[in-house]
């Protein structure tokens, strides 16, 4: 379950996801388990069922959500997140969203976050670290 | 430290892919030169309408002319490409870190004071480990709530101490320059090589700026605070980032990324190819056939 877009103009769910498709994650969280039948009768009357039926696939083609067929022949989807889970981690990546979602821009990072870093690398900064909190400056 | 001294940054495969594409196509249009034949005709007849661009050109023959003027081209609409694209999607991340920003916390406005950056400040309230300096005219030092709380005092002052270099010396603006001249000579493998030492000087520059006014292990604990989040970079293998450059240096051992010699050698190559080219179009049997109307006035 990869995030690969941000409006920022916007909030929660709707920065990363359509209108319709935040209605609909919502509607999943609330359900747990429901079918696309019981989707559409928790979104109300605005929305058509093939609609609906569209963009849950495209939920579940995108990874947030997970397809189960169940003995009736229908599906039931389920969320791979829950909604904490994922609301932390939209939130956790906006900085670092918008950075991404812009691609390459005139910034000067203190650290680039594309770079790589070889873990010696990192354990000589931890060394430097300790040497410093062990004698003082 | 480098890695067993092999410490290299290697131009990505497109960029060798393009430096063959050159040669190659510099090379046919050498052999068979009639695609180049309307673009030569149409230079004699400047040539004869303003003949100081004979001058200018060195009685270069029409042929010749016409390969370099699709090269230039080719080189500033690359140039021009990037410029454009990288200036809107600049502009586009500034305002919006700007729409973004957060009230400052008085830790922040008394760590900024004592650099005399208070006005420079942009405060993210986010779970986001970042901190940057962004903007062309008026550069500004962003911050995120996650990275503050990770640093104390000393190692805060050691990244706006670093930032404040950034500001100083206009560096995004210095990025863009870069970034748009290595684009320019995107015939060259070596441009991108070039192009990430001379960044990684931009960056050690400023980590010597932030450690004239805080201690080495101050500004490490700020990289490890920075290296440590989600999205934290990963064991390289695709030669000495500028980030390792950095540890590097903190480390006492300087070093920058070497420019390897294969890369070199293959922008040599594609120049050895158009020079080749340039000089059997000049001394082949002129296919416009023009003569610069001031050296037949002359003789």
């Amino acid at each position: 379950m990869d995030v690969h877009r941000f409006d920022l103009d916007k909030s929660g769910l709707t920065r990363v996801l359509g209108e319709l498709q935040a209605r609909i994650m919502e509607a999943v969280w609330r359900l747990e388990a429901p079918t696309v039948n019981d989707i559409c009768a928790a979104l109300g009357p605005d929305v058509h069922y093939k609609t609906v039926m569209t963009v849950t696939n495209r939920l579940a083609e995108k990874g947030f959500l997970v397809r189960e067929r169940t003995t009736q022949r229908a599906f039931v989807y389920r969320a791979a997140a829950d909604r904490e889970a994922f609301l932390s981690r939209i939130a956790a990546s906006v900085a670092n969203g918008l950075v991404a979602d812009f691609g390459q821009q005139a910034l000067a990072h203190l650290v680039n976050a594309a770079e790589r870093v070889d873990p010696a690398y990192l354990d000589e900064l931890e060394r430097l670290v300790r040497e410093r909190k062990g004698g003082g400056r | 430290m480098t890695r067993g001294g092999k410490a290299v940054h290697r131009p990505p495969e497109r960029g060798w892919v393009i430096a063959a594409a050159t040669a190659g196509a510099v090379g046919l249009l050498a052999a068979v030169p009639a695609p180049l034949v309307p673009l030569a005709e149409r230079y004699r007849d400047l040539c004869e309408q303003f003949p100081v661009l004979a001058l200018l050109t060195y009685h270069l023959p029409p042929l010749p002319v016409a390969l370099l003027s699709i090269l230039a081209s080719l080189a500033l609409i690359s140039g021009v490409a990037v410029a454009m694209r990288s200036l809107v999607r600049t502009l586009r991340f500034n305002r919006r870190l700007d729409r973004l920003a957060d009230p400052l916390p008085p830790r922040l406005v008394r760590a900024a004071g004592a650099l005399g950056l208070e006005d420079r400040l942009t405060y993210l309230d986010d779970p986001g480990v970042m901190a940057c300096c962004y903007g062309l005219v008026r550069p500004r030092v962003a911050v995120t709530a996650e990275l503050l709380s990770r640093l104390d005092d000393q190692e805060l002052l050691a990244v706006l101490a670093h930032e404040r270099h950034h500001v100083r010396y206009r560096d995004p603006a210095r990025y863009l320059v870069i970034q748009v001249l290595a684009e320019t000579a995107f015939m060259f493998p070596v441009a991108s090589v070039l192009r990430h030492r001379l960044e990684t000087r931009v960056e050690l520059a400023a980590d010597r700026a932030a450690l004239a006014v805080t201690s080495r292990g101050a500004l490490a604990g700020a990289l490890l605070g920075a290296l440590t989040g989600p999205g934290t970079p990963v064991a390289g293998v695709a030669g000495l980032s500028a980030t390792e450059a950095r540890i590097a240096h903190l480390a006492g051992n300087p070093v920058l990324p070497a420019v390897p010699t294969r890369s070199v050698i293959a922008s040599i190559g594609v120049l050895a190819v158009i020079a080749l080219a340039v000089a059997d179009l000049a001394a082949s049997p002129d296919l416009v056939g023009m003569m610069c109307p001031l050296c037949s006035w002359i003789s």
